[in-house]
């Protein structure tokens, strides 16, 4: 996994995991994230269209990357929590089993390069979105068979973000 | 690309920002506005206006004339004139900030490279409301006088992506519903 598309997956109430927080490390490798607005723009005969925009928006996050078929130790540390990388076991199990409510709050983390603040100090930045899972694919592939690509889809609320990187930010 | 795409968002009050026309939109002191945004300090002091980093910029003009076919005749043609333009704009956004002197100054106002968190946060925030429009202009090559044509526009979608071949910035891609452009000093083969 590129440190650069660091991407973590978390289930705060996990029913599978008895209730506890199960934590994942995705290796991606591409990240796109859809933001659909829903603008009318209606036609006027020989004038300017008219604009009207109630402001909603629906942001899909997608997500692709590659999973281990066997089990293995790796683990990376997040924000003082251990996530592991999960197998492709693992991925096919939180497809079916973990859903979207007030209990079971899944979130993912994408982490952005570190923030070093006004006093010096060096802050991890990242987006946490609240999210929840409409598509999973695993896909096997001839000569590949122990790292078969992975490609998540999410729907998603916007964004709590965590020290923000920003033109003229101080 | 040698031509330049400005974004901004006419402000609801000029001599008070919100968070969604700033800058810096975090936090300030007691005034929590924002509730998604966390981290320390914070600016409402300059307005967010946006110089994109375009690679690709993209005007379509949807008509939708009546075409009536009459039995072995030429059919009717039946145009009331009306048209919805879109416009598309793709490029890429920084990760991290630039320096703040890395800026574009355009008629007497100073625009910035957004961040990624800066665009997205623009996605979200801004909507067309009347009074509070949001500008879109497109900066031609000239480089004899400054000819421009300037747009109000919505956000229709925005698609941003991040690739591990590419990992320093976001690529990104946004749609936009517009009005009939104001044009300002056109070129023109006469």
């Amino acid at each position: 996994m590129a440190d650069e598309l660091a991407v973590f997956l978390e289930n705060e109430n996990d029913y599978t995991n008895a209730g506890g927080v199960t934590r994942y490390a995705l290796q991606v490798e591409k990240i796109s994230l859809a933001i659909l607005k829903n603008p009318i723009q209606i036609a006027a005969p020989k004038n300017s269209p008219y604009l009207f925009d109630l402001g909603t928006y629906k942001p899909t996050l997608n997500l692709s990357g590659v999973a281990d078929d066997q089990s293995t130790a790796n683990t990376v540390t997040f924000g003082g929590n251990t996530y592991r990388t999960p197998t492709v076991h693992q991925i096919s199990r939180l497809s079916t089993d973990w859903w979207y409510d007030t209990v079971q709050q899944i979130n993912i983390y994408l982490r952005e390069p570190d923030f070093v603040d006004s006093t010096g100090t060096t802050r991890e930045s990242y987006f946490k979105f609240s999210a929840a899972l409409t598509t999973i694919s695993i896909d096997y592939k001839a000569g590949t068979e122990e790292r078969p690509e992975f490609a998540m889809t999410f729907f998603t609320g916007r964004p709590k973000v965590y020290y923000p990187h920003m033109t003229k930010g101080s | 690309m040698k031509s330049l795409i400005l974004l901004e968002k006419n402000p609801k009050d000029a001599g008070s920002l919100t968070n969604a026309e700033v800058l810096n939109p975090k936090i300030t002191g007691s005034g929590t506005t924002e509730n998604y945004i966390f981290g320390q300090g914070g600016s409402k002091d300059v307005q967010a206006k946006y110089a994109l980093k375009v690679l690709g910029f993209a005007t379509r003009t949807f008509r939708q004339p009546l075409q009536v076919g009459v039995p072995r005749q030429s059919p009717i043609l039946f145009d009331v004139g009306s048209y919805r333009p879109v416009l598309t704009v793709s490029g890429v956004v920084e990760r991290e900030a630039l320096p703040d002197s890395s800026n574009v100054v355009f008629e007497s106002n100073t625009y910035y490279a957004p961040t990624y968190f800066q665009l997205q946060h623009a996605v979200t925030q801004w909507n067309y409301v009347q009074g509070e429009e949001i500008l879109l202009t497109h900066l031609h090559t000239n480089v004899l006088s400054v000819t421009y044509e300037q747009y109000n526009v919505a956000i229709q979608n925005a698609t941003f992506g991040l690739t591990s071949e590419l990992p320093k910035f976001w690529t990104y891609e946004i749609s936009f519903v517009a009005t009939r452009p104001l044009a300002k000093r056109p070129s023109k083969n006469i």
